[in-house]
């Protein structure tokens, strides 16, 4: 099972970051503190395609399924065919769904056909430097989307993610992103009381994703140099974003989530320690301001041995929040508690594996109710405040959102062919 | 109280009769004939009738009068109502209207106090339609980021009357008038005389005039200007057109070198404004443009042109006005747009358009970003005009609409009566 391991690291991830809820769990309430829908309604059959078939895609597409009734899933794109037989192969035995392998495609193009398949939805689970290209295809089809975050790796490719979200906009189309945590009933609860003034304005705020070694994938006598690459993602800059981007993301969109703005500059540090392969740093910690003279302290760190921490804490005038479900007053004291009933009580991933689903639910019940939504303003500026951070790092400068917003930077090769990959592979050297 | 109803019915009668009479009148006057009825410029009419608001596809209705020079219902409608019909009324019974400058009214400047972008929005409320090219996206996103200052018809500014478009010309290179001479040397300078410049190569050449040198007196103090030779006119689109085809970059991005010369990148829209090339003066360029120019014509031909000091263009047009003064037949002033230089008398140094037509680059920066200009436009009021008259590039202002990230440093986008003329220095030991 290839999506095994990815969700090992996850679990493992969160069983750091979630001992706080364990403290002081005493509210026991059976009642519904939010109206959100588990499932979405019925309707004309949705038919998705999946493009990107890693662990990850894998998910995705399981996650759709469950989200209601009458979805499926018929067309499936991968640059590589042993990890679209894989997720072929999970579908089957996980949902028992055969995917036509007249729909099955593999390659760089592979994403032209599958949203070409007579498809509604498109599932975007590649390594984001495609997510533009791949985005924007799926709007001018007129598809609704799904994509997982980040959805970009550089400023040229978020403002694309921006002309195409303002565009699926006005065609009426559909676009949740991968940040679980805005579909996350524990999150959205803290986030409405935090609104109505709970700590007060926001003075200031820390987010940690420290954490272990990643995966990394070492190259194969048989493979090019692209296809090492593409396979090693997460350790090449201009395939991931670097951590910053593809992971930490999920901090600081939150923290834009409940600041409710983008910061307007940033100044971080960062280095490669002991990362193996590829060209990425291991480290980061950034400020992050943002108006009105907030600051947020951003940390992101993948290397094995060390302190972890996966967290968020949000000051403000009357106190403050971990944003996930708690609110304590400026002394420290738990001031409110998400109220759990029993089942929640009993699986502490319960909010968790439930936002994966949610995603999908919130995405289907826009489509049927025929009522849009679109996040892709909102994952675009995540995206750029993380490639903000990075930027600032590399280059050991201040660098401001507007500078960002209007930069030409462009991660890549100029052709996606397999083959050998001529771009700068030096790691960045702040102040030079 | 049987009073107060009749009074009641009566009131009611008369409001509804009120309201009907004045959405009778409403309606009659916001018809095209009831425009053209005192809109004595017929070629209003008849430019309207050859735009795209005219010839819509059958679908959709033709755009009214009102539909553009009134503001949407909700946004100020009857109130720009009225002030239109009272200074219409006004001037249709006091005015003569042949004495208005109809051609001024069309530019951008007066055009946005007529013309009403909440108006362009209710038509066209999608700024991302599917088959937008790249370099609409471009602009639009540019729009997108700074809604507050621009005008729909800043770019748009021929949508509504004539067929002309503006479209974003990236080759104007084939506009160059061709002539079958080729000449193969530059010219060689014998004595101190007006001289013809061959760009050797080329079909090109330009008069240069002798300006014997003397004393500027100022109020500050008398400066001492040796001689030289100046441009008998403005540098014209032939000239500049082929400096362009030599040393034009392929893309934004590329610089390529000529003896040091980087090449200018196509230009953002239609730099001629549609007034047409060849002996015009090539206007928009900046002023790092003009220096590129100088340098590349000076490789060219052997010479060091240059473009005049602040001091030795005052010197020469001094000369050029002695005991004249500055009248219409030197002066392309109070005018819509750059005449060509056989439309003009030479003044007394033989040079033409030193006042009027377009103002003039010159080498002195008034600041750490702009730089001095010279000799007033096209646009400018003959009675302010002066050889002292100056004023200084406004580099931000007049690439406001510039879409492209970063901005040219070719091209201003919205400045259309600047250019410059080149001059030489008089070095009699050079002379054989």
């Amino acid at each position: 099972m290839s999506y095994s391991r990815r969700d090992f690291i996850n679990k493992s991830l969160l069983a750091g970051s979630l001992t706080l809820a364990t403290g002081t769990l005493s509210c026991r309430q059976n009642k519904k503190t939010s109206n959100t829908l588990t499932k979405a309604p019925d309707g004309k059959t949705l038919k998705a395609g999946l493009i990107g078939c890693g662990s990850r895609g894998t998910g995705a597409a399981l996650n759709f399924l469950d989200a209601g009734p009458s979805l499926e899933i018929v067309a499936l794109g991968d640059a590589f065919n042993d990890k679209l037989n894989n997720c072929r192969a999970n579908l089957k035995a996980e949902r028992n769904i055969e995917v036509d392998s007249e729909k099955c495609f593999v390659g760089f193009d592979a994403f032209e056909k599958v949203i070409d398949a007579g498809i509604d939805i498109v599932i975007l689970a590649t390594p984001p430097v495609f997510r533009p290209k791949h985005f924007e295809a799926a709007v001018k089809a007129r598809k609704h989307v799904f994509m997982e975050k980040p959805v970009a790796v550089d400023p040229v490719g978020v403002r694309s993610i921006l002309i195409n979200g303002i565009r699926a906009k006005e065609m009426g189309l559909s676009v949740v992103t991968g940040t679980i945590k805005r579909h996350q009933e524990d999150y959205l609860a803290t986030y409405n009381k935090i609104k109505q003034g709970a700590i007060g304005a926001i003075t200031s705020g820390n987010c940690y994703y420290n954490q272990g070694k990643l995966w990394h994938v070492n190259p194969n006598a048989e493979w090019s140099e692209m296809e090492a690459m593409v396979r090693n993602w997460v350790n090449w800059t201009w395939l991931s974003g670097d951590h910053i981007v593809e992971q930490h993301i999920h901090n600081l969109d939150l923290m834009n989530w409940f600041i409710g703005s983008h910061p307007i500059k940033a100044i971080g540090f960062g280095s490669r320690q002991r990362r193996t392969t590829g060209d990425q740093y291991d480290n980061f910690s950034v400020d992050f301001i943002y108006p009105n003279n907030v600051h947020v302290h951003s940390m992101c760190r993948q290397i094995n041995g060390c302190s972890t921490n996966v967290s968020d804490y949000l000051r403000g005038t009357h106190g403050y929040t971990n944003c996930e479900n708690t609110i304590f007053n400026p002394q420290g004291q738990v001031r409110w508690k998400y109220p759990l009933n029993e089942e929640q009580q009993n699986d502490r991933w319960h909010f968790f594996w439930r936002a994966f689903i949610q995603e999908h639910v919130d995405l289907i019940t826009a489509i049927r109710t025929k009522q849009p939504i679109n996040e892709a303003k909102q994952i675009a500026e995540s995206s750029l405040t993380a490639i903000m951070g990075r930027i600032s790092a590399y280059t050991g400068k201040e660098v401001s959102w507007d500078e960002m917003l209007n930069s030409e930077i462009k991660l890549g090769p100029k052709h996606f062919v397999m083959g050998d990959v001529t771009i700068n592979k030096a790691i960045p050297v702040p102040g030079k | 109280m049987k009073k107060k109803a009749t009074f009641l019915l009566l009131a009611g009668i008369v409001i509804v009769l009120l309201r009907f009479l004045l959405i009778k009148a409403d309606n009659y006057t916001s018809t095209n004939e009831y425009c053209n009825s005192c809109h004595v410029h017929d070629h209003a009419h008849t430019s309207w009738v050859e735009s795209v608001h005219y010839n819509t596809p059958p679908h959709l209705k033709k755009a009214r009068c009102v539909d553009c020079h009134l503001p949407p219902k909700g946004h100020g409608y009857y109130k720009e109502k009225l002030k239109a019909g009272w200074r219409d009324f006004y001037a249709f019974h006091f005015k003569d209207s042949t004495e208005y400058n109809w051609s001024e009214k069309t530019q951008i400047e007066q055009a946005r106090h007529h013309t009403y972008k909440q108006s362009c929005l209710l038509c066209h409320p999608k700024l991302f339609p599917v088959k937008l090219s790249e370099n609409g996206e471009m602009a639009h996103w540019h729009y997108t980021q700074h809604k507050n200052e621009m005008h729909c018809i800043q770019c748009h500014i021929n949508i509504g009357h004539g067929n002309k478009t503006k479209t974003h010309n990236l080759s104007i290179l084939r506009n160059r008038t061709q002539v079958d001479t080729t000449f193969t040397e530059a010219a060689t300078i014998d004595t101190f005389e007006t001289y013809t410049e061959t760009i050797p190569g080329s079909d090109v050449s330009f008069k240069m005039m002798a300006v014997e040198g003397g004393v500027l007196r100022t109020q500050q103090k008398d400066t001492l200007i040796k001689s030289f030779f100046i441009g008998e006119i403005e540098v014209s689109w032939d000239e500049y057109l082929l400096f362009l085809s030599e040393t034009e970059g392929e893309g934004r991005n590329e610089n390529q070198e000529l003896d040091g010369i980087s090449g200018a990148t196509p230009p953002w829209g239609n730099p001629d404004q549609g007034w047409g090339f060849g002996k015009r003066p090539a206007i928009t360029m900046t002023h790092h443009a003009a220096l590129a120019y100088c340098r590349w014509l000076s490789f060219k031909t052997g010479k060091t042109y240059r473009l005049p000091s602040a001091l030795e263009w005052e010197f020469a047009s001094t000369k050029a006005i002695k005991n004249t003064g500055i009248h219409h037949k030197i002066a392309n002033t109070n005018n819509t747009q750059t005449i060509e230089p056989t439309s003009i008398q030479a003044d007394l140094l033989g040079v033409k358009h030193l006042f009027g037509n377009v103002k003039e680059f010159c080498s002195d920066a008034a600041n750490a970003n702009e730089y001095i200009i010279k000799g007033g436009s096209f646009k400018t009021d003959i009675k302010e005009l002066s050889p002292q008259w100056s004023e200084t590039t406004q580099h931000k202002q007049w690439l406001k609409t510039d879409p492209q990230i970063p901005k040219s440093i070719w091209w201003y986008s919205d400045c259309n009566d600047v250019g410059f003329r080149v001059i030489l220095s008089y070095q009699p030991e050079q002379i054989n």
